[in-house]
């Protein structure tokens, strides 16, 4: 499998995060059990798309390729998310972060979600950051477009530590309609 | 043994360093801080080994990683 290695950053597996918090949650068959549970409340498979390049505001989102909207969208709290949920128009992929929330039970994790793929970890300067997504935007401007797959998995990877000692615990299926 | 006149005093090489000192420690400091919003467990979303995803976008990342002067492992 590749692996990222760029401008000197650590060496880290192209991925979503689709919830990247779980603290309260110490044991792997604990998680295991969880995602399962995450996958029935999913139920089906789902798309993701990406759209542009952009530069974030810190180390794990340094440079990206980012999904549509390429902003981050603001999410309500867990408790909200129990009583609205099904009532507001979220698509698939924020659906899918308010649902690993509510099932890890995680009200202290981020309260806006940004999709996207790291392509990048590192703490460079805006300048850099910016020259960076040019010669992306550049000379991969095709790339986004043909980042489009559906979602059949939820890959847990135990994430502590150096990105680059990151390692894959399991791999839960969601299950088709 | 170096002559003496070539000597730099310790203390004024000290107050030439200290800028540089902190800024590398800064941005040391910045990347622990960064190390430590690492979390025990994550769920990732990934595109299959197979898929066009996954070829075009392993494809691209080694290009861009060498005109970086990275290297894709």
């Amino acid at each position: 499998m590749a692996k990222y290695f760029v401008c000197g950053g650590p060496i880290f597996e192209p991925h979503v995060t689709l919830l990247g918090s779980i603290i309260d949650t110490p044991e792997a068959e604990t998680v295991i059990k969880k995602t399962k549970e995450l996958a029935t409340k999913i139920k089906h498979p789902y798309r993701i798309s990406f759209k542009d390049f952009v530069t974030g505001p810190h180390y794990f989102r340094c440079v990206m390729a980012a999904m549509e909207p390429t902003t981050e969208v603001r999410i309500p709290t867990y408790y909200s998310i129990q009583q609205f949920n099904s009532h507001l128009p979220f698509n698939q992929v924020v659906n899918a972060y308010t649902q690993a929330r509510a099932v890890f039970a995680d009200t202290h994790g981020d309260e806006v979600y940004f999709p996207h793929i790291s392509l990048i970890y590192a703490d460079l300067s805006e300048e850099d950051k910016q020259q960076y997504v040019k010669e992306l935007k550049d000379h991969y401007s095709h790339l986004p477009a043909l980042l489009s797959w559906e979602v059949k998995t939820i890959h847990i990877w135990h994430t502590e530590g150096d990105a680059s000692t990151w390692k894959e615990v399991a791999v839960i299926s969601v299950p088709e309609d | 043994m170096p002559s003496q006149k070539y000597m730099v005093p310790l203390g004024l090489l000290s107050c030439f360093a200290r800028p540089f000192l902190e800024l590398f420690e800064s941005r040391q400091s910045g990347n622990e801080d960064s190390m430590q919003q690492t979390r025990k467990f994550s769920l990732w979303l990934r595109p299959e080994p197979s898929s066009v995803a996954h070829t075009e976008l392993v494809a691209a990342v080694k290009a861009f990683s060498a005109k970086t002067s990275g290297e894709l492992l």
